[in-house]
């Protein structure tokens, strides 16, 4: 079994998130979603539990079909890049975002698109907020309700489906 | 309905670049079909720095705002506007302003959602809290 996240020293600054990207692919079409997981950073395996991350991509994968290939980076910077990956019925774009030791902070699909997202010019982990707390009581919601005391809030409650 | 309500959120975000503004997506199981996967999907649709999105598979907030708003079932599909002083203490207060989707037209005085009027009320409270900041720099 492939171990992400093998870190090679003779690489150089971006094939090192471009092998990861690969990797992950690999660990997609091998139905080994644990090994995405173990290369998760460690608040991101906090964030996202393995049993989610699989149902995720089984979600994808019903709706997308099989991964067929991924592309070269179209957008790349030593610890995060974007890279079209080619599935039977379309297209996704896959982002991810690695920390100094080679783990992942950001991991995610989305819609295709022809131009680099704009995120990418300078991609920060605080910038990317397409993240999701999964709430355990409401006292969290509540502190994060009076962190932002002086600004005006908006909540909004919706079914994902 | 969903769908719908959340594009308007993104639309009304694009829209609005001001930075004294936050907001909160909660998703909740309400539906059959609806998982915290189906959730993880969703938010790969739209980021933006203010924005913050939320799983709550127990439902405490839709809960929580039943009782605050007085409704008879527990709520989705509602927008909620909170001003800047606004304070949660034991429980936050209700709401400056709120719209809903929920199938009548008004419910208790909220009305359905329409963006253009939601958004409105939205530049309200942050031109409130211009002028008040402009009043305190004099």
């Amino acid at each position: 079994m492939t171990t992400i996240i093998a870190k090679s020293q003779a690489e150089s600054t971006t094939e090192g998130i471009t092998r990861i990207a690969n990797e992950i692919v690999e660990a997609i079409q091998a139905a080994d979603y644990a090994q995405i997981h173990r290369a998760f950073a460690k608040e991101t395996k906090a964030r996202i539990s393995e049993e989610a991350l699989t149902s995720r991509i089984n979600i994808l994968l019903e709706k997308y079909g099989k991964i067929q290939k991924i592309d070269p980076p179209r957008v790349v910077f030593p610890d995060a890049g974007e890279f079209p990956v080619h599935f039977e019925k379309g297209v996704q774009d896959l982002f991810i975002q690695i920390d100094d030791e080679e783990k992942i902070n950001i991991f995610m699909f989305r819609e295709h698109r022809d131009e680099p997202s704009g995120e990418m010019v300078s991609p920060r982990v605080g910038d990317q907020e397409s993240q999701m707390t999964d709430l355990q009581h409401i006292g969290q919601f509540k502190d994060i309700f009076q962190s932002d005391l002086g600004k005006v809030r908006l909540i909004v409650l919706l079914s994902p489906t | 309905m969903c769908r719908r309500g959340f594009s308007d959120m993104k639309a009304i975000l694009r829209s609005l670049s001001d930075d004294r503004l936050r907001a909160y997506i909660v998703w909740l199981p309400t539906l059959k079909s609806d998982n915290q996967a189906h959730a993880e999907i969703r938010i790969t649709e739209f980021a933006d720095t203010r924005l913050r999105y939320f799983w709550d598979g127990d439902n405490a907030t839709g809960t929580l705002w039943q009782s605050l708003l007085g409704l008879k079932v527990v709520p989705w599909d509602i927008y909620l506007l909170y001003s800047p002083s606004a304070q949660w203490e034991k429980a936050p207060t209700v709401p400056d302003y709120w719209m809903h989707q929920l199938g009548d037209d008004k419910i208790n005085g909220a009305p359905r959602l329409d963006r253009a009027v939601f958004e409105s009320k939205l530049k309200e409270l942050l031109n409130e809290l211009l002028l008040k900041s402009r009043r305190e720099s004099k």
